[in-house]
């Protein structure tokens, strides 16, 4: 169990400008045991604020917005688009809430629960979500657990939206701007034009996420 | 590669080298499942088309046989009870119904398909029947009894497809008479089209491929429905004449001057009525097909950006292409059929034949214009008073009334199941006052039962 006052010890020291480095090099000569700090940065690291949320670009989360608002325009799910954009919104307070009462057992619960809430608001966009959640466990653990899991699920959410509305906007534009032009052909032809678009999900995806997460830190 | 795979980890570099052989990986992958797709559906597809045609043959064949069974019966004056046993030959023996060939005295054999006369040969109760007569020659064997109420076996000859096509279609008409001889005509000729269809045969898998990139497969489908489309709407067509021809020469008036003159005036009066309904169909099923293709691809249903862009996207293929041909051509060929049925009939009105060909030649055609005009205004919003309208009703009175006796002006029990307006048993109960036979298809037990003992005779 790692020491709290020493996480909030840590945090206070963070925002007078020590890196993580110098504060364990201080607490280390201090006495402190080297598995007791680790395990106190950790825990620093893994929780979420509301301020950490805001260093995802605010154009990006602006966009993911409008992502989230067309999407469900262009699917008919227009409704549950704005249900949803209202459940993430108050999701994000109710986690600001649970980890100033550090209560980190709930909010790793109401992470699953969120996506799991997804499901019944929206089958298409739970798909979404779950792909972000997945993503975001794997690079929380490629990131030895040292990024705050909710905020990782968030910023590959925003990635994943702003990225399906740029493909679904070339699909747009290749289906009533090429596809007229071309003679009837194999649905197998016509699927090809598609190859490019399917080809630039991942790298786009990659992009996004890396341009949410550049001011926290995160690769 | 190798610059590629030691890019900096976690790098864009390296991030675009392991996707990108993920995406090769994918795309092989994707070719070979799809191409095992397209083999496997055009061999499915090759084989369903190859094995409905053989048993649209074989039912074609089997009804020609039981047209030559019902010949020799009735030249025979057998039973009309017979019991049958297919022949299924094997390598070394040939299997039936043994029970068959028990207590038999005659054999009848070796038939003629043309005067249906056949060899009497007494039964050989020391052989078994496989052994008295070689049965590999023959279709099927029945099972009757003679005029002396014995069971008697006759062996159907097993028929090449020509010999089978020259099968004349058994009726209680007449032969001879020139209504006879057409329909007969143009049951040889379906027969002849779809005996004579043969299914195409591709083996190499390539081929296949190929085949199914230039939408082979697609239009295939569609002939495929359009042949049997075509076959059943003639086959119904020709069937439901024969059924009214037998009806109405059953019921043969003595003065049939006197009804032709009837019919004649019925069908000059109640023409141009059918032919307008027929124009008015085929404007409405315009429409309909152009809005069924729409849902068939999005449009209609859920009219999102999404649904929309799908049915843009599918139009330009050649499986929306065939399908959008077949719906387009079902309802041409529909339409075509019905007018091509009616204008045929209705310009052999005056053919110069007997009497009594006349009579069935101009019932048929009666019928074939009632037939229109009773489902003439299935697709109106306005069905009731558009039926009043068509059938010569005022415009206040009850619709089923005027079906009803639409119906009984034109003295046909078959159309008392050809509307939705009318009561079928009170239809039935109607000509059940000509003929009590009729109260046989009544379905309600209380009124059948009633219309069989005779006190609802009178309308009661």
């Amino acid at each position: 169990m790692a020491n709290k006052k020493l996480a909030d010890w840590i945090k206070n020291e963070e925002l007078q400008g020590y890196s993580d480095e110098e504060l364990e090099k201080t607490l280390l000569k201090r006495g402190y045991a080297k598995e007791e700090v680790e395990k106190a940065i950790l825990y620093l690291r893994q929780k979420f604020h509301l301020k950490a949320l805001l260093h995802i670009p605010i154009y990006l989360i602006i966009i993911f917005f409008v992502s989230l608002l067309f999407l469900g325009w262009a699917f008919g799910e227009f409704v549950n688009s704005i249900i949803l954009s209202a459940i993430l919104i108050i999701s994000v307070l109710i986690m600001d809430f649970f980890d100033k009462k550090n209560m980190d057992l709930i909010s790793w619960t109401f992470l699953i629960v969120l996506d799991i809430l997804f499901l019944f608001v929206s089958p298409l966009f739970f798909i979404v979500a779950i792909a972000s959640f997945i993503l975001a466990i794997g690079l929380f653990f490629k990131e030895k657990r040292q990024v705050n899991l909710y905020l990782i699920n968030m910023s590959l959410l925003i990635s994943l939206f702003i990225t399906a509305m740029i493909i679904f906007l070339v699909y747009l534009g290749i289906v009533y701007g090429i596809i007229p032009l071309l003679p009837t052909t194999s649905l197998t032809y016509l699927l090809l034009i598609f190859l490019p678009i399917i080809y630039a999900i991942p790298p786009l995806i990659y992009f996004l996420n890396k341009l949410c997460l550049s001011k926290l830190k995160i690769n | 590669m190798i610059d590629c795979m030691i890019g900096k980890r976690g790098g864009i570099a390296r991030f675009f080298c392991v996707w990108s052989i993920i995406f090769v990986i994918f795309l092989i992958v994707t070719i070979l499942i799809g191409s095992g797709y397209v083999v496997n559906f055009a061999e499915k597809q090759q084989k369903s088309i190859s094995e409905t045609l053989q048993s649209i043959q074989d039912n074609t064949k089997q009804q020609k046989y039981n047209h030559l069974t019902k010949f020799i019966t009735s030249k025979h004056n057998f039973s009309d009870d017979f019991q049958e046993s297919p022949l299924l030959i094997t390598d070394n023996q040939v299997l039936f119904d043994q029970n068959i060939a028990d207590n038999i005295e005659l054999v009848y054999t070796n038939c003629n398909i043309n005067t249906f006369n056949c060899e009497q040969v007494p039964r050989n109760y020391q052989l078994p029947l496989q052994e008295q007569f070689n049965l590999k020659n023959f279709q099927t064997i029945v099972k009757t009894k003679n005029q002396e109420n014995k069971d008697i076996l006759i062996l159907i000859p097993k028929l090449s497809d020509d010999a089978l096509l020259n099968i004349l279609i058994f009726s209680t008409i007449p032969n001879d008479l020139q209504i006879s001889q057409e329909i007969n005509g143009e049951f040889y000729n379906v027969f002849k089209t779809v005996l004579k269809k043969k299914s195409p045969a591709i083996t190499s898998k390539t081929e296949m491929i190929k085949l199914y990139l230039d939408g082979f497969f697609f239009q295939q489908i569609k002939e495929s429905v359009l042949f049997y489309t075509e076959i059943g709407l003639k086959l119904g067509s020709l069937n439901s004449a024969l059924e009214v021809a037998e009806e109405e020469y059953k019921y043969l008036p003595n003065n049939v001057n006197q009804k032709v003159e009837e019919y004649q005036q019925t069908i000059d009066f109640y023409y141009q009525k059918a032919q307008q309904a027929l124009q008015k169909s085929k404007q409405q099923s315009k429409q309909e097909q152009s809005q069924n293709i729409q849902s068939l691809f999005g449009y209609g249903q859920d009219n999102t950006l999404v649904d929309k862009s799908l049915s843009k996207l599918f139009s330009k293929s050649d499986i929306s292409k065939a399908f959008i041909e077949l719906g387009l051509e079902l309802g041409k060929l529909r339409q075509s059929t019905q007018e091509n049925a009616l204008n045929q009939a209705y310009q052999n009105r005056n053919a110069v034949e007997s009497e009594t060909s006349k009579l069935l030649r101009l019932k048929i055609l009666q019928i074939h214009i009632a037939k229109i005009l009773i489902s003439s205004c299935e697709d109106e919003t306005n069905r009731q008073s558009c039926l009043l309208n068509t059938l010569n009703c005022k415009s206040g009175d009850d619709v089923n009334n005027c079906v009803l006796n639409f119906i009984v002006k034109i003295n046909s029990p078959s159309l008392c199941e050809h509307s939705r307006f009318i009561d079928q048993d009170q239809c039935y109960l109607e000509f059940s006052k000509i003929d009590s036979s009729f109260c046989a298809r009544i379905r309600d037990d209380y009124l059948k039962s009633q219309c069989e003992s005779g006190a609802l005779v009178n309308g009661e």
